[in-house]
């Protein structure tokens, strides 16, 4: 039997030792969210979040206790890879409605600077952008070194580059900030 | 201090990217999303092999399919014709019996399970113990036992019909334990009666025979029941209401962790 008739097999009878439901409810909120801030829609953002759970159920070695370090960089992986679709279609506008500002011209600066952040973050490389990204979402460096891959003890110093490295794009992009 | 203040620019502008307060990703529609997407992924994949096969082998296959696909990832769907509410106002009838824990407890919890359903029979095996005794025992939850019976589980409904009739009799915790713990021995058979009997009294079990064939009421008491999960939009098998500070919640039943760390923030000041 191959894997893909396994998991079928296992969907149709609901026969797995994976607890995939427990690790599902866990997870997904965050994961969304996650999502929602990389690619800004989050309509868009639950559809990539079942993807991803999807892709977890078809991949029996992402089971088990690593199964959440496995969603994150899978989340944003997807997110960042959305992110760069739009930005190729430069569509941003449209997917930053969401956000609620008192009036059109707090709406409009609100909209304008999550596109450029967003922009910037596009362009770093993923494991940058996803240290950013997490660490935003209020991840410890311990779990940020779970979800990515990485030693503890680097964590502080590759956040730092990444900054670094955002800060630097951002510039280029877009002038001098202000402080 | 030069990087100090850069770096919190930086933590300004990844935080620009919250989310909208009062969005919330909602968990029971992702599953449901997931479910449709393995069911219309399985099918897919089912007709190529099936379209290599012989017309009848394939008819037969996706016949078993279609029934054995409503039972999956921890729970057992509520076909689409059953979540209607029936014209006929709410049955009266509510069964005491069914009620464990302090009246006066802050929460209400009220399961729906189906008997042939296997993961409610984990959760009765596994989880409704741990939540007995940490909450329902120290007055802290009270929990109502409410059956839901799955057309496709043919044995769903005359095993309530036994565990009710156990339950007018006094006898109904012994009933449901005994009727869950072997389900694997009467779920192709059907043969609730001869698990049962090992559990209780025979004088009892001699009553408990004859209600079951013949008091119509252990029917209304189901059927109240049903009513309450269509009113509650239950779609799968377990699911849990919980019921507390004037809220009505309805969810898929959750891992104990889960539902212990929810039980533990509503009950918080």
């Amino acid at each position: 039997m191959n894997a893909e008739s396994r998991i079928a097999d296992e969907i149709a009878t609901g026969e797995t030792s994976f607890d995939f439901e427990a690790v599902f409810h866990v997870h997904y909120e965050r994961i969304a969210r996650v999502i929602a801030r990389v690619v800004g829609d989050p309509a868009r953002a639950e559809e990539l979040a079942v993807e991803i759970f999807w892709k977890l159920w078809r991949n029996p070695q992402a089971h088990g206790e690593k199964a959440g370090g496995w969603l994150y960089r899978a989340a944003v992986r997807i997110g960042l890879d959305e992110l760069r679709r739009q930005a190729r279609r430069e569509r941003y506008e449209w997917l930053l409605g969401f956000v609620q500002a008192r009036n059109p011209e707090e709406a409009h600066a609100a909209n304008e600077e999550q596109a450029q952040v967003r922009r910037v973050l596009a362009t770093l490389d993923s494991r940058q952008a996803g240290l950013l990204l997490l660490r935003a979402d209020g991840l410890s460096y311990e779990d940020l070194a779970a979800a990515l891959n990485l030693n503890p003890a680097s964590v502080g110093t590759l956040i730092s580059r990444a900054q670094q490295a955002f800060r630097k794009e951002y510039e280029r992009t877009y002038g001098k900030r202000n402080r | 201090m030069e990087n100090e203040i850069d770096n919190q620019w930086v933590e300004e502008r990844m935080a620009a990217l919250e989310p909208a307060g009062e969005w919330r990703p909602d968990a029971n529609r992702g599953l449901a999303r997931l479910r449709a997407r393995a069911g219309s992924r399985f099918t897919f994949e089912s007709r190529w092999v099936w379209s290599a096969a012989m017309a009848t082998a394939g008819l037969l296959a996706l016949l078993t399919l279609s029934a054995s696909s409503s039972c999956a990832w921890g729970a057992c769907l509520v076909p689409a014709n059953m979540r209607l509410l029936p014209a006929s106002a709410a049955p009266a009838h509510e069964a005491s019996f069914k009620i464990s824990g302090s009246p006066s407890a802050p929460i209400t919890i009220e399961i729906y399970s189906d008997y042939e359903c296997p993961f409610c029979a984990k959760y009765f095996n596994e989880t409704v113990p741990l939540l007995v005794a940490q909450y329902v025992v120290t007055g802290k939850v009270r929990l109502i036992h409410r059956d839901f019976p799955l057309p496709q589980h043919p044995w769903a409904k005359p095993a309530a019909r036994y565990a009710n009739a156990a339950g007018e009799l006094g006898y109904y915790d012994a009933a449901v334990n005994r009727i869950f713990r072997t389900q694997e021995a009467w779920r192709d058979n059907g043969n609730i009666d001869a698990e049962l009997m090992r559990a209780l009294p025979p004088d009892v079990m001699r009553k408990v025979r004859d209600m079951v064939q013949h008091d119509a009421k252990l029917d209304d008491t189901v059927a109240a029941d049903i009513w309450m999960a269509v009113k509650d939009h239950i779609n799968q098998t377990p699911s849990l209401v919980i019921d507390s500070k004037g809220r009505r919640e309805t969810l898929p039943a959750p891992p104990f962790t889960v539902l212990k760390s929810y039980i533990d923030q509503l009950l918080a000041p």
